[in-house]
């Protein structure tokens, strides 16, 4: 898939535990993970205005688009 | 999962509907037309068997439910004077014997029984083996059903193969089983050339088990449709 999650990247920027995010952000870690992984299908604006405020970033900085090579 | 005893209590419903019309139909239909067939079956075997070993082969085979167009009406008396009752034909049951080449197998001629043709009876066999096979999935799909909404699981795929095989199995059976009639009927039409009965060779189609069907196969599609939903609904964070 083209769009590529970086929410590890800013996690480990804020030196932030997957656990503590998901309990910030009040979704389960399980779904954090899905997210994380990439094998979400979607994500509410509602999560991702929670994410951006707990990580202090641009929704940019957490989503990426990266043309597939083909 | 909300509502999970209400589903299982229609689930739990339709099921004991499903055994119950099971129940029913095995004891109202298919045991009073087995146990007349088998009889009529037993008949006919021992006709062919004992003409067999006089040495006077002789083939024999039913043609049922010939459906008969423009009869004469018959007057039919009843106990009441007054009253006048006039009835008409519209199908016969013909049981046919004919004489066939010696050295004819007899394997060959039982199966000959309906229709004078082997061909009739697979039909016929067939049309009547999709059903209990159409049964057997049924309960599958139910019993598979019943254990996701228990373990609250997503519903699994195999259901949609499984209803794509019953409404597919449901077209079959009316094709081979209005197949079969109709060959039985062009056969008792060459059977009664000639004489006062004029047999309707029409290929007919029983449209409401089609629609039946393709109702399934649209099922089918709205389950899977639904399931694909349902995926992306958990998955959206």
């Amino acid at each position: 898939m083209a769009i590529i999650i970086n929410i590890d990247v800013m996690m480990a920027k804020r030196k932030m535990q997957l656990g503590t995010l998901a309990e910030r952000v009040q979704i389960t870690p399980a779904n954090l993970s899905i997210l994380k992984t990439g094998k979400a299908k979607a994500i509410r604006f509602s999560t991702l205005e929670a994410i951006c405020r707990e990580l202090d970033c641009q929704p940019g900085d957490i989503i990426e688009y990266r043309p597939d090579e083909e | 999962m909300e509502h999970k005893k209400a589903y299982l209590r229609r689930l739990l419903l339709i099921m004991i509907a499903f055994f119950a019309v099971l129940i029913g139909g095995f004891l109202l239909d298919i045991v009073p037309n087995f146990t007349q067939g088998l009889s009529e079956g037993a008949r006919v075997g021992h006709q062919i068997v004992d003409a067999y070993e006089q040495e006077e082969p002789r083939s024999q085979y039913l043609l049922w439910n010939v459906p008969i167009r423009c009869s004469a009406p018959i007057a039919i008396e009843t106990s009441d004077a007054k009253r006048q009752v006039v009835g008409q034909l519209s199908t016969l049951s013909l049981s046919v014997q004919e004489p066939v080449q010696p050295g004819e197998s007899m394997t060959r001629i039982a199966f000959a029984a309906i229709g004078n043709s082997p061909l009739i009876y697979a039909l016929m066999i067939g049309s009547a083996f999709c059903f209990p096979v159409i049964i057997l999935l049924m309960y599958f799909i139910i019993r598979s059903v019943r254990c996701a909404i228990r373990e609250e699981r997503p519903l699994a795929k195999n259901n949609v193969w499984l209803l794509r095989a019953i409404a597919l199995l449901t077209i079959l059976s009316e094709l081979l089983n209005q197949t079969g009639l109709w060959l039985i009927n062009t056969k008792a039409a060459e059977v009664l050339a000639g004489t006062a009965y004029t047999v309707d060779t029409t290929f007919h189609l029983n449209y409401s088990t089609l629609i039946m069907g393709i109702l399934l196969l649209f099922a089918a599609e709205v389950f899977i449709i639904g399931r694909d939903l349902g995926e992306e609904q958990k998955l959206t964070i």
